[in-house]
């Protein structure tokens, strides 16, 4: 089967420094990677280079077959769906209108229309009492599954998630992680940023490390979690299981 | 949702000033020439119809509907300028209500053209004007203008006086709300960008739909305070001629017979002066509290 996303040895600076080190990689379609590695490693970066927040210097991407600088970046991004750690909803926007504008503003469809489609979101994400609230009056993983419907109203064939539950606590994460499994089950190609190593678990049907910028690992989770022979990768899956279960 | 109710403050305020406005005016009549003017009631009247409309059409948040009414009233001024313009406290109002549009406009504009950075020579443009406007004293302004600029360009480029004394406090006051406006898009979060960009919008539709809307309401406390200056600043035409009530004022302290008035006089002055930039705050608090519900949960 030809890959969704194939990533080809990617560079990447952002303001001299160096962040991304020849990162080859693929995504196959409907499957869920998951991005793992300590923080600065470079993986957001990573995400935000996919739907080109980030302009990469040297390596190529490609979507589809398809150089993603050769597609428009509106195009793109119709196709790249992202969503973020701290939410980036509009806060003068109600979580209708959040939803609405893209589809109103960049697809260019009747307001009926994309509250049908808004609605359709907001009820998978079980966030349809709340529309006419604004987000300032939610709570984080409201505000989070939000953001996910948001992402989701443009239909997207990739949905990039930049670590979505690092800034909620386990009960609102809970929420949110349930949210994300539905999807995964329908089908959509994810690419996901954490540090929840059971989530990895659960869901990942490839798990890639990365440490300073470099593809440390890469396989489905067995090789790379549980069978693995570097020891770096095991210092890091025990340092996150101990702070997760205390020490004993 | 948090309804506007009407501050009884600011009722009790202003019903004890125009209660004192009543006690300190010689006569009543004197009263409704500084407000009216010379026998002028039907354009302030309509004036005020046409406001009340506005304020129906901000509050349904049918803009398009409130630009038609700001037309209409910009339309109806210049219909009105040859049969004479409004006297009184009139002036000022009415001046006031005719900038506020355009010093909305050219502030939005210069505000954006400054903050962003991919125009560069907009960007110079935007700055230059700012600062050279914003660093010269209004009155300079005005009598360079008026009197030195209308001797630099052909007798048929000459416009109404007060065409030119609109522009010139539009731009006066729109280069003090660019540097408002300036402020609010530079205290807005780069996730916003981030958002916006993720969703496939272009720059220019983030601006339009996402960044102006947030700025223009997260900014209308501070934004009421240009337009209040604007205000107090419409006294200035009385050097040009017009009679506002600051001149119909002077004026009629000038007769012998009124003399011993003038306490009084300068009284009611301010009194109406600081009842029209009362009333002007607590609309300015009005549509603050209209439009940024979803500032409830912060406290």
């Amino acid at each position: 089967m030809k890959p969704l996303l194939t990533i080809d040895q990617l560079s990447l600076s952002l303001s001299g420094k160096e962040i991304l080190k020849d990162v080859s990689c693929q995504f196959q379609t409907g499957s869920c990677s998951v991005l793992i590695g300590p923080s600065g490693s470079g993986k957001s970066s990573l995400l935000k280079t996919l739907n080109l927040l980030n302009e990469y210097d040297a390596g190529l991407v490609c979507f589809n077959g398809k150089d993603i600088k050769t597609i428009s970046k509106t195009e793109l991004r119709k196709k790249i769906g992202m969503v973020f750690q701290q939410y980036n909803l509009f806060d003068h926007l109600s979580v209708m209108d959040n939803c609405t504008l893209a589809l109103k503003r960049v697809l260019n469809l009747k307001k009926r229309d994309a509250h049908e489609i808004a609605q359709t979101y907001l009820t998978k994400v079980k966030m349809n009492d709340y529309g006419n609230a604004f987000p300032r009056q939610l709570s984080g993983g409201q505000q989070q599954r939000v953001a996910i419907a948001r992402a989701m109203c443009l239909q997207p064939e990739v949905l990039l998630l930049d670590e979505p539950t690092a800034a909620l606590d386990p009960e609102m994460s809970f929420e949110v992680l349930e949210t994300i499994k539905s999807l995964a089950e329908e089908g959509v190609t994810m690419i996901y940023v954490t540090h929840e190593i059971n989530l990895a678990r659960h869901l990942a049907d490839q798990v890639i490390f990365i440490e300073e910028g470099r593809v440390v690992a890469q396989g489905d989770v067995k090789e790379v979690l549980d069978t693995t022979k570097n020891n770096r990768i095991k210092k890091f899956i025990e340092q996150i299981e101990h702070r997760l279960y205390g020490s004993e | 949702m948090n309804q506007y109710k009407l501050n009884s403050t600011f009722i009790i305020k202003v019903v004890i000033a125009v209660i004192a406005l009543f006690i300190i005016a010689p006569d009543f009549v004197v009263l409704r020439r500084f407000v009216f003017g010379f026998g002028q009631f039907i354009t302030p009247s309509i004036f005020v119809l046409f406001f009340a409309i506005l304020q129906y059409t901000l509050l349904k948040n049918n803009k398009f509907m409130a630009l038609l009414v700001w037309m209409l009233i910009f339309a109806f001024i210049l219909l009105n300028i040859k049969d004479g313009w409004p006297t009184g406290l009139m002036v000022n109002v009415v001046l006031t209500l005719m900038c506020l549009p355009m010093t909305f406009i050219l502030a939005l504009l210069f505000a954006v053209l400054r903050f962003q950075s991919t125009l560069l020579v907009l960007k110079i443009f935007a700055t230059v004007i700012i600062e050279s406007v914003r660093g010269v004293p209004l009155i300079g302004l005005m009598i360079f203008i008026l009197s030195v600029g209308a001797d630099m360009v052909p007798a048929y480029w000459m416009m109404p006086k007060i065409i030119t004394l609109w522009m010139i406090y539009s731009l006066f006051a729109g280069v003090y709300l660019a540097e408002v406006f300036r402020g609010g898009f530079q205290s807005i979060p780069k996730a916003y960008f981030d958002g916006a960009y993720a969703l496939g919008m272009s720059p220019l539709k983030t601006y339009v739909y996402v960044l102006v809307p947030k700025v223009v309401i997260d900014t209308i406390p501070a934004a009421f305070n240009v337009y209040i200056g604007l205000f107090k600043e419409t006294s200035l035409v009385l050097l040009f001629g017009y009679f506002d009530l600051m001149n119909i004022a002077l004026n009629y302290l000038d007769f012998p017979e009124h003399y011993d008035e003038s306490i009084k006089i300068y009284m009611m002055v301010l009194i109406l002066f600081w009842i029209v930039a009362t009333i002007m705050h607590e609309y300015g608090h009005y549509l603050f509290k209209t439009f940024s519900k979803y500032e409830a949960k912060k406290t």
